[in-house]
């Protein structure tokens, strides 16, 4: 029998999906110009986060959604680029940053490269990332859009952007070498 | 071992620069944050580069962030739906 493979949640699901889509291509339509970019972004990304929310509450179980988990902690830049506790200068560079020769606003392989990593970036740090360096809101905007606290705001905003510039590092190729674990 | 302008570690440095950036930082963190910059090659570039991947990431919004939200729009539509079929 076909329908049995067919649950009844996921049929109420594809409803509220297509339903989201109707909405989403409707005001889409609506959509004059770039005039209100940031206005018709806003509604959308904090319908979807919302919605986001209120399902993963749901089905997710709250210690992994909270804050200090997962990707929240440890370093964002590689240790293996300090000098270890032993060394005479604990804690400084071994493999400092490289000069880029090229400026990543203007190149354009470097602006996929920050796009695809925003793409990538866990959910709640990708959320933070667009509404403040993309979009252009402020911390306060952000952390009421997103019901964040300050400090987990800017850990989130902290983490997504190391990774933005360790992205642009290494597409220049300037990963420093790294010595064999 | 001190020396002078290095009561914070680069890797220590590293950690703060967002908060750095977001202007949320104590007086003396500060004072000590930009001393360690006065003398640190490393540090000034990784400040650097962070500012001028700030900049290029506010420039996507000009033209490239509407095809990308889509993309939020359909993954975040995916997983709701993936997580609802599992139960
Ligand atoms: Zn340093």
């Amino acid at each position: 029998m076909a329908r049995s493979r067919v649950g009844g949640r996921a049929s109420i699901a594809d409803e509220c999906a297509q339903e989201a889509w109707v909405v989403f291509l409707e005001s889409l339509a609506r959509w004059e110009g770039r005039s209100t970019l940031r206005t018709f972004l806003v509604g959308i990304l904090l319908n979807v986060i919302r919605n986001k929310v209120r399902s993963e509450a749901r089905s997710v179980p709250l210690s992994s959604v909270g804050p200090g988990s997962g990707d929240d902690v440890g370093p964002t830049v590689d240790p293996e680029r300090f000098a270890p506790e032993a060394h005479a200068w604990p804690g400084h560079w071994v493999a400092p940053p490289q000069g880029w020769s090229v400026d990543p606003a203007s190149a354009r392989e470097l602006r996929e490269t920050l796009e695809e990593t925003i793409a990538a970036l866990p959910p709640a740090q990708r959320d933070v990332v667009t509404m403040r360096d993309v979009l252009g809101f402020d911390a306060d905007e952000t952390c009421n859009a997103l019901g964040l606290g300050d400090t987990h705001q800017r850990v989130l905003l902290h983490r997504g952007r190391a990774k933005l510039r360790r992205a642009i590092e290494s597409r220049l190729g300037l990963d420093p070498v790294r010595r064999p674990t | 071992m001190e020396v002078a302008g290095m009561t914070l570690s680069c890797q220590e440095l590293v950690e703060l620069v967002t908060e750095y950036l977001e202007g949320s930082m104590e007086p003396a963190t500060r004072a000590r944050f930009e001393q360690h910059l006065l003398v640190c090659d490393g540090c000034g570039l990784y400040l650097a580069q962070m500012r001028r991947t700030l900049r290029a990431t506010g420039t996507l919004r000009e033209r490239d962030v509407a095809p990308d939200s889509l993309d939020v729009l359909r993954q975040a539509f995916r997983s709701w739906k993936l997580r609802a079929a599992r139960g």
